[in-house]
């Protein structure tokens, strides 16, 4: 399994925002993009998903364990996204946020065992019943990142996925974070603009705000 | 009371108010109402409210069962009308319907104003395609029915040409007309009317859109006419098919014409509700009302086309020389046929509600 | 100090509930002075005492069980089509080009009065009417055919005018909620959960915007259940919706219908109270049992089809609607135009006799003072609602809670009951027939849709420019007048246009009031309807639908140019 990044560059209005972007994570690897903001790290994640506006030029490829992303539109990549406020939709509760991320071919029977199961497995257990809203930001960020997996995405993006968690919930996230890529063996890409969030020196790309990659 | 082409009433009342104002200094303000039974409760609340002078109408126009509920409460002010000059030129004998509203005898607290007759009207440009002459009664207006699937109808009662359509149709069926004048109380309602229902029942299914719904007022048939959806029209105003056409609303090929029998018609009064403080001022504008050279500008099919209420045989000869000229579309008071008397106007109610029993969906 | 401002606070909040008291006066007056007729106490008819014989008049109607369902399937049917189509349409839309192609239409559209879109589209559908002339020429057709394509058994016609009326509110009402949704996140989430956009809509955003607009959709549903201007035009006749039989029994010569009026008026706010009782429990009822179908990992195989479904829709409805304004445009110039002609006899007659003029003056005059004071008193109860929420932000919640939920309430009761109630009192009182006292009965309808419209801007309102104004000019009047109304300045002016075009759409409480003397163009345009004259419809049609069009025009321009010395120049902030 594999994420490869192969030339890319995306400008808005003409002018160059990234250019010449290479490279490649494999799976259960975390590649990160660290820049200051408006420095086109979002713009990078919505080309991989398939959701950058049309006010956006681009080029190169986007190729997920061999086959070229490009002209997928996005609910048919498998690619799954974690947003820093992590959305959890305040209409369902806690397991069927989970529930409602596990695909269709999950019999009816199954999904409520496999939600329980994503539970425990983020130490949550007896909270499926519950709304969201009463979940404290650590336990809404592991939710939230159970539901992105248990939709078995075949890649992870993560949008500056601490940024909004406090300095004790954030190492002990980061470390669930990472602990979870490497046991679903799947390519992750993490957007930041921390230093500390970094699990590997050896997987980091710096963007800069003039747009020249280091 | 609504009449035909309400443009041309306005224009005639203007007219009089500008005469009145002129000879006799009096101001005549015309209100206009939707329904005239909103004055009778208006004038039911003013005397509710103990109010028995100073009342804001003067003057209204008025028939049938408003006449009979202003009459019964007490609303109205006279008897007036005998002493009216211009009464002169009516003849109770030959007009009945001048002194017996819709079966209420009229004791002089209404001035009769003007005549309505229950006329149809068809188009003789569509007609020739089809048929030579229209049907001259009930039974051949079924026929006419049968062999024109979908291309009559009639207006839905209550609406007031509706239901006279509908009396109209009872007076030619039914063995006994002569019943239909006295109250309904008095008369074995289901016997009187039941060849009328069986008459309906056979015709509802040949009729526009089977019968199962009906257009909402003469009025609203004008325009189905023009078209051809319909083949017959009907009106409660004679002169109606001339005003139509000069309005460009009916072909110029359009005529009228009455079942041989005879059709329906009433008058329709002005009365001065008891509450009123210009009671002098109303009663001149009545009497000028009445006068020949109102009503002759009335009767012009050009201004209004309403027919008059006098008599000729009552007029000297100037003034029988200003009710000359009709156009072709109206029928000339030779053809117009006997005028026959309205029911009692207790039978309105009671008909409309075993109507709406039987044919509402 | 302290003490003052208590008592300030205590003042603004009196003054506050006082406006809404008096606001809600005559709509409550109205409905208590109709249960009294409704069992059979009328003195001024001379009945005096109570009883429930005209209940079991009103049962005994001839189809009344018709009447009901028909007025229950059009009301209920055109409510959640629009709902549905107004969802369509903020789903297909949003985030695309066309999102504010759709927005900038909308007043316009909302502004349209319906009587005169329903007098457009039945000359377009009716048996003789454009569409079938130009059918004619291919089918070789020398009369009308004898279809049902308007006032049909089944209200079809009357549920698509209440469409086209009601959809744009909703895409209205749904544009304003789901702006506060975090909508392209949400979109972008799904979708890299593997979901269709249709159904991210469906099962993401549809389940929070509704609780949003639900009362937007109860008011929907209380106009279309006791609409009687469109339904005299293009509704059923024979049996009618259940409303216009209330309205024919209020217009019978027999006095006494108006007791079963009244008591038929109790049953529509019954029927009412039951709709929306309805509406509660299905949505209680949706949300229980579509909690597995929510989470059952479906997602999607024809999301685009519906999208694209709901743009064809509104698209035609849009058609429909302009070829409704051409159809009243032609008839009103027309001299002779029988069917299967194509092309007619013109002729300026129509415009030169309809005698549009004084209709139209009291029309201006009424609308225009209708929609000022509107948004004189819209001001005032938001600038008291500041005040409180100033002092003590829950105290100004609750009043805010308060005067919305009070300026809900003639929007939620059928205008039919109350209005009713209020046309007795009026009576009673000698005081109908005043164009003044018309135009307080269009403020019922005026000042919450203008207050609504406000209300948001208000709320959004940053108060540190007001803050500075103050510190700078030290004139709280200076600072109101040139910093506040002049930040607000566009909202306001589109509060105008609303308010006015709310009052010139209003015929049951013009007729009530005015106990047809004072006539307006919406109510002359409807009697006109049973007159059958098309041409004078076309006339009146078209200028009822140009007024507010102008009205807004007016209020845009005003909205994005200003006279400074003398010269129009572009306002700043436009």
């Amino acid at each position: 399994m594999s994420l490869i990044l192969d030339q890319i560059a995306i400008t808005l209005n003409g002018q160059k925002l990234l250019d010449k972007i290479c490279c490649c994570v494999a799976g259960g690897a975390v590649l990160s993009v660290l820049g200051p903001s408006g420095c086109g790290k979002s713009s990078l994640l919505n080309l991989i998903c398939g959701t950058l506006a049309n006010s956006f030029g681009y080029s190169g490829q986007v190729i997920l364990d061999g086959a070229v992303l490009n002209n997928l539109p996005s609910y048919k990549r498998q690619v799954g996204l974690q947003f820093q406020d992590h959305l959890l939709f305040p209409h369902m509760t806690v397991g069927e946020n989970l529930a409602f991320a596990l695909p269709e071919h999950f019999k009816k029977s199954l999904r409520r065992e496999r939600v329980e199961q994503a539970l425990a497995d983020c130490g949550m257990s007896g909270f499926f019943e519950l709304n969201p809203a009463m979940l404290s930001g650590g336990q809404k960020a592991r939710i939230s990142l159970m539901r992105t997996l248990l939709s078995e995405p075949r890649a992870l993006l993560l949008d500056e996925p601490f940024s909004k968690l406090d300095a004790t919930l954030r190492s002990s996230f980061r470390h669930f974070v990472f602990q979870q890529v490497q046991h679903q063996g799947i390519p992750a890409l993490m957007v930041t603009h921390d230093e500390q969030d970094i699990p590997d020196q050896r997987q980091v790309i710096r963007l800069q705000e003039a747009s020249q990659p280091k | 009371m609504p009449g035909g082409g309400s443009e041309q009433i306005n224009d005639y009342i203007d007219w009089a108010a500008g005469q009145v104002d002129k000879r006799y200094g009096i101001t005549l303000k015309h209100v206009k109402v939707s329904d005239i039974a909103t004055v009778v409760s208006r004038v039911l609340a003013e005397k509710a409210a103990g109010r028995s002078s100073n009342g804001t109408v003067d003057l209204v126009w008025i028939n049938g069962e408003n006449f009979r509920s202003m009459k019964q409460n007490g609303l109205l002010f006279g008897p007036f009308v005998q002493h009216l000059p211009s009464f002169k030129g009516v003849d109770p004998q030959e007009n009945p319907s001048t002194v017996l509203d819709f079966g209420e005898p009229v004791d002089g607290l209404e001035a009769p104003w003007g005549m309505a007759q229950l006329v149809f009207m068809y188009d003789t440009e569509t007609f020739s395609r089809k048929e030579t002459t229209p049907p001259a009664n009930a039974r051949e207006l079924l026929e006419f029915a049968r062999k024109h699937k979908g291309r009559v109808t009639y207006p839905l009662p209550p609406d007031f040409v509706g239901t006279t359509f509908l009396k109209q149709l009872l007076s030619e069926l039914t063995p006994e007309p002569g019943v239909l004048l006295k109250p309904v109380s008095a008369a074995d309602f289901d016997a009187v009317t039941s060849p009328l229902w069986r008459y309906l029942d056979e015709l509802h299914p040949l009729l526009w859109r089977e019968g199962e719904t009906f257009p909402a007022n003469n009025l609203a048939l004008t325009p189905m006419l023009d078209d051809g959806e319909i083949l017959l029209s009907m009106t409660f105003n004679p002169s109606y098919a001339s005003s139509a056409i000069a309005s460009g609303e009916l072909s110029e090929t359009v005529r009228t014409y009455v079942h041989e029998a005879g059709t329906l018609g009433n008058t329709h009064f002005l009365a001065i509700p008891f509450n009123s403080d210009a009671t002098e001022a109303a009663q001149v504008v009545i009497n000028f009302l009445l006068s020949p050279e109102a009503q002759a500008h009335k009767a012009n099919k050009d201004v209004w086309g309403d027919p008059t209420v006098l008599s000729m045989n009552q007029l000297n000869g100037t003034d029988r020389q200003r009710f000359s000229s009709l156009s072709p579309a109206t029928l000339s008071p030779k053809t117009s046929g006997k005028v026959l008397p309205e029911p009692h106007s207790s039978w309105v109610a009671e008909l409309e509600d075993a109507w709406q029993a039987r044919y509402r969906q | 100090m302290s003490i003052l401002q208590v008592s300030v606070r205590a003042v603004s909040l009196l003054l506050a509930l006082g406006i809404v008291a008096l606001f809600l006066f005559p709509v409550l007056a109205g409905v208590g002075s109709v249960m009294l007729p409704a069992f059979g106490y009328m003195p001024v008819l001379g009945f005096e005492t109570l009883s429930l014989a005209c209940w079991q008049k009103l049962l005994e109607t001839p189809a009344l069980i018709e009447m009901l369902v028909l007025s229950l399937w059009t009301s209920v049917s055109s409510t959640v089509l629009s709902l549905l189509l107004a969802f369509g349409v903020i789903c297909c839309t949003w985030g695309t080009p066309l999102w504010h192609k759709v927005l900038r239409w909308l007043a316009p559209l909302m502004a349209m009065p319906h009587v005169a879109l329903a007098f457009g589209v039945m000359f377009v559908l009716m048996p003789s009417g454009l569409l079938a002339r130009l059918i004619a020429v291919f089918a070789g057709w020398r009369l009308p055919p004898d279809w049902q394509t308007i006032q049909d058994q089944y209200g079809i016609s009357l549920i698509l005018i209440l469409m086209i009326k009601e959809t744009p509110f909703l895409v209205f009402m749904m544009a304003a909620s789901v702006v506060q949704l975090p909508v392209a996140d949400t979109l972008k989430l799904g979708a890299s959960l593997g979901y269709q956009p249709g159904v991210i809509w469906l099962k993401l955003i549809w389940p929070r915007l509704y609780p949003m607009i639900r009362l937007p959709v109860y008011t929907v549903l209380a106009f279309s259940i006791s609409v009687v201007d469109v339904a005299l035009v293009i509704g059923p006749a024979n049996p009618p919706a259940f409303a216009v039989q209330i309205f024919q029994w209020i217009n019978d010569p027999d006095l006494t219908k108006s007791l079963l009026a009244a008591s038929g008026s109790v049953l529509l706010l019954l029927l009412m109270a039951a709709v929306i009782g309805f509406f509660h429990l299905t949505q209680w009822l949706m949300n229980k049992r579509l909690r597995h179908w929510l989470t059952n990992g479906h997602r999607g195989w024809f999301s685009t089809l519906w999208l694209s479904c709901s743009t064809k829709a509104w698209q035609g409805l849009l058609l429909l609607f302009l070829s409704g304004g051409v159809a009243l445009l032609i008839w009103s110039f027309v001299w002779r135009w029988r069917f299967p002609s194509l092309w007619p006899d013109w002729s300026l007659r129509s415009w030169q006799r309809a005698g549009i003029s004084e209709p139209i003056v009291n029309s201006l005059l009424i609308g225009v003072t209708a929609t000022v004071v509107a948004n004189i008193i819209s001001v005032i109860l938001l600038e008291l609602n500041d005040l409180q929420r100033q002092n003590s932000q829950s105290a100004g919640q609750w009043l805010a809670l308060l005067i919305r939920g009070g300026m809900y309430i003639p929007l939620l009761l059928p205008q039919m009951t109350f209005l009713f109630g209020v046309q007795l009192l009026l009576l009673q009182w000698g005081a109908e027939g005043h164009w003044l006292t018309v135009t307080g009965l269009h403020l019922l309808f005026v000042l919450p849709y203008c207050f609504l419209s406000l209300s948001g801007p208000w709320q959004h309102y940053d108060q540190r420019h007001s803050l500075q104004g103050l510190l700078l000019s030290r004139s709280w009047l200076k600072t109101f007048v040139q910093v506040k109304l002049g930040i607000l300045w566009r909202p306001l002016m589109a509060s105008l246009a609303l308010g006015f075009a709310v009052s010139i759409a209003q015929y049951l409480p013009t007729l009530f009031a005015s106990a047809g003397r004072v006539a307006t163009v919406t109510t002359e345009a409807v009697s006109l309807v049973s007159g059958g004259n098309r041409r004078l419809i076309g006339v009146y049609g078209l200028v009822q639908m140009l007024l507010p069009f102008f009205v807004y025009v007016m209020a845009s321009f005003l909205s994005y140019w200003t006279i400074k010395s003398g010269r129009i120049t572009r306002r700043l902030n436009a």
